[in-house]
């Protein structure tokens, strides 16, 4: 890399370090590990750069998605639990969204815990996006480069699994 | 693997202002880069045991070039020898 795009990417790196530390903290709850989780993405977006193309999503996304599919293999190689701690009202936001009645009920909050815990990665993912990360549609969107109504479609699936699940107990 | 639990009274772990400078190393990062970017100080050929595994898969591509000039030169032999046969007969 030549010394100019060098100091290119430090601007960039600057710009973006604790963005992109406290997006991959929120996932894996360890300073440290966050720490190296969040050195990783930078070098592959270092080594990555030229290939980056501009279709309108913000850079942050590209480095966004890097980060996440960091985080995931950092998941998929490390073979402890890892407990990652949610607000009470964002998972009383989704049982709103899933229309389940007695939101303060721990009981309830607890079970759907549960169903949240055994959904698939990529589906926990987007859940992870929209209720605990509290992203847009739109930010959602740019993260996976998807259109906007394609983001809806694939958040509210995932309700809808969950919602069925439910019902079906 | 991670399971989500959820915080009922504790407000919500957020890492420090010295956590985040701590890990933030662009001279790290720029270095790591470098690292992995570095060509091999000593050059293939310069290099004893690299020397002779290339000298050896030279050998063996040189054999087995001659092995198959060998094989065609017989197979054109043999093609020209029952051609001048079936002349002659």
């Amino acid at each position: 890399m030549a010394q100019k795009d060098r100091n290119a990417f430090s601007l960039i790196y600057e710009k973006y370090f604790e963005r992109i530390y406290r997006f991959i903290f929120k996932r894996v709850q360890d300073e440290a590990i966050a720490g190296d989780i969040c050195q990783e993405t930078m070098l592959k977006a270092m080594f990555n750069i030229h290939k980056f193309e501009n279709r309108g999503a913000p850079f942050s996304a590209w480095l966004y998605r890097i980060a996440s599919n960091e985080v995931n293999l950092y998941f998929r190689k490390s073979k402890k639990m890892i407990s990652v701690e949610i607000r009470e009202k964002d998972v009383q936001a989704i049982m709103t969204e899933i229309s389940i009645e007695n939101v303060e009920s721990e009981d309830e909050q607890e079970k759907l815990i549960a169903a949240l815990n055994s959904l698939k990665p990529e589906y926990a993912e987007l859940i992870d996006l929209r209720f605990f990360m509290r992203y847009s549609f739109k930010e959602i969107a740019e993260f996976y480069n998807i259109t906007e109504a394609n983001a809806k479609m694939r958040v509210y699936r995932i309700l809808d699994r969950l919602k069925k699940g439910w019902d079906s107990k | 693997m991670r399971k989500y639990k959820i915080n009922r009274d504790k407000p919500l772990k957020e890492p420090s202002k010295e956590a985040i400078e701590k890990y933030k190393d662009f001279s790290r990062l720029s270095h790591e880069y470098d690292r992995l970017t570095r060509r091999p100080k000593v050059p293939i050929y310069k290099d004893k045991k690299m020397f002779l595994v290339l000298l050896l898969i030279m050998l063996i591509v040189f054999v087995l070039t001659q092995v198959i000039d060998e094989e065609e030169k017989d197979t054109e032999e043999g093609v020209n020898s029952t051609q001048i046969e079936q002349v002659e007969d």
